[in-house]
């Protein structure tokens, strides 16, 4: 099966692409999309990262299964707003 | 005031310039007379472990599709915690904005001020940058770095993997 995979913020910019198709076996979770996009791109390290998920545009689990078409976002911990909380003492 | 030919939306995420003026006018209802309103603003000096630190500007980037869907997602709690809340308009800028620029707008609409305005007006910001894909990427004199927020255990892919 086919799904979309897009990337955001710093995994849009190490992998150097928004958005691609991946084809993976028929029952592949999002675990298994994962691993296999660090085996096409070993720089993502999606497996391993902090990374948040959602599929079809909600926030999904590593164990959750994927279908045909679905679209997969991944992408690190949100920072939207005006205050860097981050890095405050 | 200028008559807009399509209605205005709640939860928006835009790259154009973001006003007060207009999120309150999102959200006035002749049964209002209550208007909270939020601006977080981009700041010109943060804060951090090595000391003050000037900011540039900042780039925002979303995924927006998703992030109109959360948005609209924070007024359905709001209304469910806050029923009285009559109307709620969040709205967020992407690319780049300058130091003094808002990033982020929120407007609650209650009959009376003690009809939640306030604390939904405050429940918006906290939930919209733990839960909203929004980042923001800090840019100086010399280099950039996407900002990652603090994590949410409950929203991180690997919890159960």
């Amino acid at each position: 099966m086919k799904i979309q995979v897009r990337l955001f913020a710093t995994l849009r910019q190490l992998a150097g692409w928004p958005q691609q198709a991946l084809e993976l076996p028929s029952g592949a979770t999002v675990a298994d999309a994962l691993a296999e996009l660090d085996r096409r791109f070993p720089q993502l390290t999606v497996s391993t990262r902090t990374i948040y998920v959602a599929v079809n545009q909600e926030y999904a689990r590593g164990t959750q299964p994927l279908q045909e078409g679905d679209e997969l976002a991944i992408f690190p911990p949100v920072s939207g707003g005006a205050a860097n909380d981050a890095s405050q003492v | 005031m200028d008559i807009p030919d399509t209605p205005r939306k709640l939860f928006e995420i835009t790259d154009q310039p973001l006003s007060l003026d207009d999120a309150a006018a999102r959200v006035a209802r002749p049964d209002c007379g209550a208007v909270v309103t939020f601006a977080g603003i981009v700041r010109g000096e943060t804060t951090t472990e090595e000391g003050p630190r000037s900011t540039d500007f900042l780039n925002y980037e979303a995924y927006g599709e998703m992030a109109e869907r959360q948005l609209a997602r924070i007024g359905d709690e709001i209304k469910q915690q806050w029923p009285k809340v009559a109307s709620v308009c969040i709205l967020h800028r992407t690319g780049r904005l300058e130091v003094g620029e808002p990033s982020v707008i929120i407007a609650v609409a209650t009959p009376h001020r003690g009809d939640g305005c306030f604390e939904a007006c405050r429940f918006a910001i906290e939930r919209l940058k733990a839960a909203v894909p929004i980042w923001k990427q800090e840019n100086w004199s010399d280099g950039s770095v996407w900002i990652e927020g603090p994590t949410q255990p409950e929203l991180s892919a690997g919890a159960d993997t």
